[in-house]
């Protein structure tokens, strides 16, 4: 599954290492959904929602969506 | 959280110092087991209770990589453990297909229960290793 988050991540000047601390994930897991790796449960896709001030949808993109 | 050697949370340390305290137990325990066995005769139900003993180390990883899984938080370290799991009981089963054989058509003996949690842990913790150096 696609994402903005680096997009996101980098509007606001945030490392991986800000953003995996705001979650209380590690800065692997942040760098993992970033690349695509591993899509997050709905419970951290919303977490992720509520700090960017977005929607999921605004986050994450099917794969045949255009970013 | 970061995930290294010096980074690892008091909560990640705990899991690794038992798992490594039941590797020592384990082979301590299979030393023993095969020190009484050969010098002492037991019933046939006695014999099993025995040997049921060096099961314990093995158990107890289990329980201990459980409640690991049930306390973190990171989804992401929880998935990849449990793909480590997977990979340490697939070349366990491996392993011990292969040692079968051996011990079944050769005068050898296998000491299973320190090559199980061996294969097990390191296989594990390799793989783990491998998964967050993708990640890194």
């Amino acid at each position: 599954m696609k994402n903005r988050l680096r997009v996101l991540r980098a509007e606001r000047s945030w490392s991986q290492a800000d953003l995996a601390q705001k979650l209380e994930v590690s800065r692997q897991s942040v760098n993992a959904i970033e690349t695509g790796k591993f899509d997050p449960s709905l419970p951290l896709a919303f977490r992720l929602a509520r700090l960017f001030e977005t929607t999921i949808e605004a986050i994450f993109l099917e794969n045949d969506t255009p970013a | 959280m970061e995930v290294c050697n010096k980074g690892l949370t008091a909560f990640q340390r705990r899991p690794m110092q038992l798992i490594g305290s039941m590797m020592g137990t384990c082979v301590a325990l299979s030393v023993a087991l095969q020190i009484l066995f050969e010098h002492h005769r037991f019933s046939r139900a006695t014999y099993f209770g025995v040997a049921l003993l060096a099961a314990v180390p093995i158990a107890g990883t289990l329980i201990v990589i459980a409640r690991y899984l049930q306390g973190e938080k990171d989804e992401y370290l929880r998935n990849i453990v449990v793909q480590a799991i997977l990979w340490g009981f697939g070349l366990v089963m491996v392993a011990d297909t292969f040692l079968g054989y051996v011990v079944e058509y050769q005068p050898v003996r296998f000491a299973f229960g320190i090559i199980n949690m061996d294969i097990f842990v390191i296989t594990g913790m390799i793989a783990v290793r491998i998964q967050l150096w993708r990640n890194r």
